[in-house]
């Protein structure tokens, strides 16, 4: 049993330096940050904040809810905000795009449900991604029964679909 | 006074009839996914049990030894990326507590059922289990995992991740001497490497229970498991 908990506590000690993303405190994260958020978001009372590493860029990443909505702020390295993500309910967005919307999703599929929204602005650019379960028309050659994120501007124009790739849950013995 | 003198006869009972074995040991695993389509998916697990010391079994003293060996194949079903179907079928060669090895063959359903669970992702798993020997009774497991990753909130590669699970394996024939057969637990760090999967390691304790003499075996072993999929392949034919 001792050997057990050495090994277990060794290749836990030798795997902790390498990361991607970490969590990490507020002191931690430039004062840009802190101020936008002061500004910004007053109403929030606890935010969590994550150092990320993509191709060899720092960004900041800003995690908290708000009026019952999850959103995730995207930060350069010297604390300019890059992105906002927030999910939304699809009933919160205008009726004509909702029309526009539902009206793609019964161009393309026969059947479809609306399982999640998020509004994104990638480059200051409007955008909503929405995550659909659809059924697809008899003899479709495009689409298949299954899952689906389409991406749409501000307008409610698709900008693209993607099938979403589904992967089992692993469970073992 | 009553209540100490009911806690020794309760202890007293229980070790003046239990035949309890425990024993260590290490179980390096291997499971394998790999795609069908979208919606199919199948898999591999393979394990095997050794025991590195001398242990008395039935009155026989047996050297270090390899004590059971476990092959299961599975075709996946995915309804959603929250619920899964499987079938299969399990191999089960077994000595760990009897002179004799013992061979089982299984076939299985099950239902997994996955939901986030404090910032990690949490699933519950139904499995019906009949023996292909007729005496064996079907049984019912249900396995409840758990895992988090440790550096951020979604796991990428490099980086660790906590890992546990608990499964009880329950009796269900008509008139059962003990409903609880067995009940492993898992507790675990897992490691994503960046080409070949994960590895997990950490305890796992099997325990076996007896109700007819009263005892209860348990196998108290490190697990080495290696977790891999179709996309090795693709791996290193790109590299």
């Amino acid at each position: 049993m001792k050997l057990t908990v050495i090994l277990f506590l060794s290749c836990l000690l030798f795997f902790t330096g390498y990361s991607q993303e970490k969590k990490i405190k507020e002191k931690n994260v430039p004062t840009n940050v802190t101020k936008y958020l002061k500004e910004n978001y007053l109403a929030v009372k606890s935010f969590e904040y994550y150092q990320k590493k993509e191709r060899d860029t720092t960004y900041y990443e800003v995690e908290f809810d708000l009026n019952k909505q999850q959103y995730n702020l995207k930060f350069s390295q010297v604390g300019n905000l890059l992105e906002i993500e927030r999910e939304i309910e699809f009933d919160e967005l205008p009726n004509t795009l909702k029309e526009k919307m539902q009206s793609t999703l019964k161009e393309k599929f026969k059947k479809s449900k609306i399982k999640k929204v998020q509004e994104v602005n990638p480059d200051n650019k409007k955008q909503y991604e929405i995550n659909v379960k659809a059924k697809s028309k008899p003899n479709d050659k495009q689409f298949k029964n299954g899952f689906y994120n389409l991406f749409f501007d501000s307008a409610g124009n698709l900008l693209s679909i993607e099938e979403e790739k589904l992967e089992s849950i692993g469970s073992v013995f | 006074m009553r209540l100490k003198f009911i806690i020794w006869i309760l202890l007293v009972y229980r070790f003046s009839l239990a035949q309890n074995q425990t024993l260590p040991g290490i179980i390096p695993s291997l499971f394998y996914k790999g795609r069908i389509t979208n919606r199919l998916d199948y898999n591999i697990f393979a394990s095997t049990t050794f025991i590195p010391i001398k242990s008395t079994i039935e009155g026989k003293e047996l050297s270090p030894r390899n004590s059971e060996v476990y092959l299961q194949p599975g075709l996946i079903y995915k309804y959603s990326k929250e619920l899964n179907f499987a079938i299969g079928y399990t191999f089960i060669n077994a000595s760990s507590f009897s002179s004799i090895a013992e061979t089982r063959h299984q076939v299985w359903q099950q239902v997994i059922f996955e939901h986030k669970f404090l910032k990690g992702y949490m699933h519950h798993r139904l499995r019906l289990i009949e023996n292909a020997v007729k005496d064996i009774a079907p049984q019912f497991n249900y396995q409840i995992a758990f895992e988090k990753p440790l550096q951020g909130r979604q796991l990428d590669a490099k980086e660790i991740y906590f890992t546990c699970f608990n499964e009880s394996f329950i009796n269900l024939s008509k008139h059962p001497t003990n409903i609880l057969l067995s009940n492993w637990l898992f507790v675990g760090i897992g490691y994503k490497t960046s080409s070949i999967g994960n590895f997990e390691f950490g305890p796992l304790i099997q325990a076996y229970f007896n109700n007819e003499d009263k005892s209860q075996n348990t196998l108290l072993l490190f697990q080495l498991l290696w977790l891999t999929d179709y996309k090795l392949h693709d791996r290193q034919k790109s590299n």
